[in-house]
């Protein structure tokens, strides 16, 4: 495995546990709380989540400009014809 | 000011007077547009099994991406998510992370799936899991988990379609046809399931794949129209995320107003119900389907990318602004109220009341699945006046129709090809010709497509058989069954460590443990059996920390792993001839 794809491969685990996961204890305002939580004006659990998929999108733009081949792992063109 | 925001000044809400002919002049358009593909799909293709399955293995990215998305954007999608965002509020939004992993799923598990399917001649799921383990069994264990996927799933559309003809044809008197009568509801319910049938019958994969085209347009169409038109309208009423901004602490923050919606539940649900929905029989077929790896590598990007963003920033902005708009309230059901009815003040204390959607859904907790359908009979018209609204309204209803029946048509098309090459085929009549094939298979999607619409027929006349009322429990539960292929997927094209009695093991194993974590076992077990409760206490309390779908493939992989450990390993010789076609010119070291 490459480092890029080490480290995309991070940023994507990244993104799901905190936009998807026990990140989110760290965005959500307690159930009981006054005022809600909010990030330039927008409530701040949407923001989260939104912020986490923007990462997670870029990082799946690179893997597929930069890892994903079309022929991966090797099968060549050759052996699918012959096939 | 945005002009279209003056419109909004003076403009109510849209009647179904209003509407006049319009929705009934777009719905007929629609039909006959997928019935010209229907014919096309007829007219290109071939009497043969592969080509009424597979479409010839030759579908270029256009056609795959959206086949792939809409046979993905289920009516769960623009009904039943939108009615768990607008019941639970922002908890829920979290869960559209699912796609991008499901998106990361196409290309690494798709691709290789590809690869070995057009090398070996492989149809269905079964084909590639019985192929590599060697074994009769276990073919059929796949099949089963196969067929439990689609059922729910058909059922799931079906239910949709009668939803969506109440709202368009709300003023349609009930028909009696041979002494039954017909609501709209229920005539919603025939015209979806004879339409679907009647196309995947007649055109196969290519009508089906083509119709999703169009299908797969209009639903990302709507969603974005949708959320667009939400957020217009909510610039002349104090902003949006002001609205949501007022929304009770309950809907800004986890676990949702329900409670279900944890850090855990909501991880569990993205890692392993998306991949388990990537792998349903009906994605694993289109995976075989497309023309390439690079196909699949595109789809995979559009996936990835496209579905999320149309959840985040077009149909969820939808229902939290239902959710502001017509606000849920808390009250007692029709049984609590029955079952209250002798008891003191204070015991009645105790009782919680269930959360019920405005009073404009419907009167059951279920009806929050109309969110996206009363917000934007609201909305639309105020931001786009009543000429362009209606017009705008019938496309989003015909959106959702078309995500109910790409979902369906794809479920039902699966079905069929499980049940006629992995039983039929093989065990039933091994020396049918193709046409026989092909024809058994058609009787499976007509028989299938009946039991659905009975199931739905069932669980609407109400009493004690309705265990699977809201479309988001049905989905997270079809999902349930095809997540437990996972292990089995990724030992077929990365690892190649398991054995045969360990694949079978861990299969039946995870499908018991969703079977006995899922809703059934509280319709079938005796709660007053001191044992049995203590089950049912115990697998009630685990399901709700966790989803089904992790708690089976975590049992799954442990007893695959284990029992792997101690058996016969397969063949390296057989495993050669995966390993060549999967990583080309592999030797055995």
């Amino acid at each position: 495995m490459s480092n890029l794809a080490k480290i995309l491969s991070a940023i994507i685990l990244l993104g799901t546990l905190m936009g998807a996961g026990p990140g989110l204890s760290l965005a959500s305002p307690a159930p009981d709380a006054s005022q809600p939580a909010t990030v330039f004006g927008i409530p701040v659990l949407y923001a989260w989540v939104a912020f986490w998929f923007l990462v997670q999108a870029a990082a799946i733009f690179v893997a597929s400009e930069k890892l994903w081949k079309p022929q991966d792992g090797g099968a060549t063109d050759k052996l699918e014809k012959e096939v | 000011m945005n002009p279209l925001l003056t419109i909004a000044q003076t403009t109510a809400p849209i009647t179904p007077a209003d509407m006049g002919y319009l929705p009934h002049i777009m719905l007929g358009l629609y039909m006959l547009l997928l019935v010209w593909l229907c014919y096309l799909g007829y007219k290109k293709g071939e009497a043969t099994e592969v080509d009424y399955y597979l479409a010839g293995r030759n579908q270029g990215t256009l056609v795959t991406s959206l086949t792939i998305m809409a046979t993905m954007f289920s009516s769960a999608a623009l009904l039943g998510i939108p009615g768990t965002v607008y019941r639970d509020g922002l908890a829920f939004v979290p869960f559209a992370l699912n796609l991008t992993v499901g998106g990361i799923g196409i290309y690494l598990l798709g691709s290789r799936i590809h690869r070995l399917g057009k090398a070996r001649g492989y149809v269905t799921p079964a084909d590639l899991i019985g192929d590599y383990y060697q074994g009769t069994a276990i073919r059929l264990l796949a099949t089963f988990t196969g067929a439990m996927y689609v059922l729910p799933y058909v059922i799931m559309q079906i239910k949709a379609g009668g939803y969506l003809a109440e709202q368009l044809f709300p003023d349609v008197q009930p028909i009696t046809l041979m002494g039954e009568q017909f609501d709209m509801f229920r005539i919603g319910v025939w015209a979806l399931s004879l339409l679907t049938t009647g196309y995947v019958l007649i055109g196969g994969m290519r009508s089906v794949a083509w119709t999703d085209v169009i299908q797969g347009f209009l639903l990302l169409t709507g969603m974005l129209l949708a959320g667009l038109a939400t957020v217009l309208y909510f610039q002349n009423h104090g902003g949006f995320f002001n609205a949501v901004r007022q929304l009770p602490p309950e809907a800004q923050s986890l676990p949702g107003a329900t409670g279900k919606w944890t850090p855990l539940m909501m991880l569990s649900i993205c890692l392993f119900a998306a991949l388990g929905a990537i792998i349903q029989p009906g994605q694993w077929m289109r995976f075989y389907a497309a023309s390439s790896v690079k196909t699949l590598r595109q789809s995979a990007l559009t996936f990835a990318i496209v579905l999320p963003f149309c959840f985040i920033f077009g149909i969820m902005l939808v229902a939290l602004g239902a959710r502001h708009e017509f606000p849920p309230v808390y009250k007692y059901t029709e049984e609590q109220t029955k079952e209250m009815a002798g008891w003191t003040p204070e015991e009645a204390a105790k009782q919680k009341p269930v959360l019920h959607p405005h009073e404009k859904f419907g009167p059951s907790p279920a009806d929050t699945d109309k969110a996206v359908i009363v917000m934007t009979q609201h909305t639309v018209p105020q931001v786009f006046g009543k000429t362009a609204g209606t017009f705008v309204v019938t496309l989003i209803l015909i959106a959702i129709l078309a995500a109910s029946m790409s979902t369906a048509d794809s479920n039902l098309h699966a079905l069929s090809a499980i049940l006629t090459r992995d039983v039929y085929d093989r065990y039933i009549h091994r020396s049918a010709t193709e046409k026989e094939k092909t024809w058994f298979g058609r009787i499976i999607i007509i028989l299938a497509t009946m039991s659905s619409v009975l199931f739905v027929e069932l669980g609407e006349k109400g009493g004690e058989f309705n265990p699977l009322t809201l479309i988001t429990q049905l989905m997270l539960l079809a999902v349930a069954f095809s997540s437990q292929l996972l292990p089995l997927a990724i030992d077929c094209l990365y690892l190649h460590k398991g054995t045969r009695a360990g694949a079978m093991a861990g299969l039946a194993a995870g499908i018991l443990t969703v079977l006995l974590f899922g809703p059934f076992p509280a319709l079938i077990l005796d709660e007053n059996h001191p044992v049995l409760a203590a089950l049912l206490k115990f697998t009630t309390s685990a399901s709700a920390q966790i989803h089904i779908s992790a708690i089976g493939i975590i049992v799954n992989t442990t007893v695959f792993a284990l029992v792997s450990c101690v058996t016969p390993k397969l063949s390296p010789y057989h495993l050669l001839k995966f390993k060549e076609v999967l990583y080309g010119g592999y030797k055995n070291p």
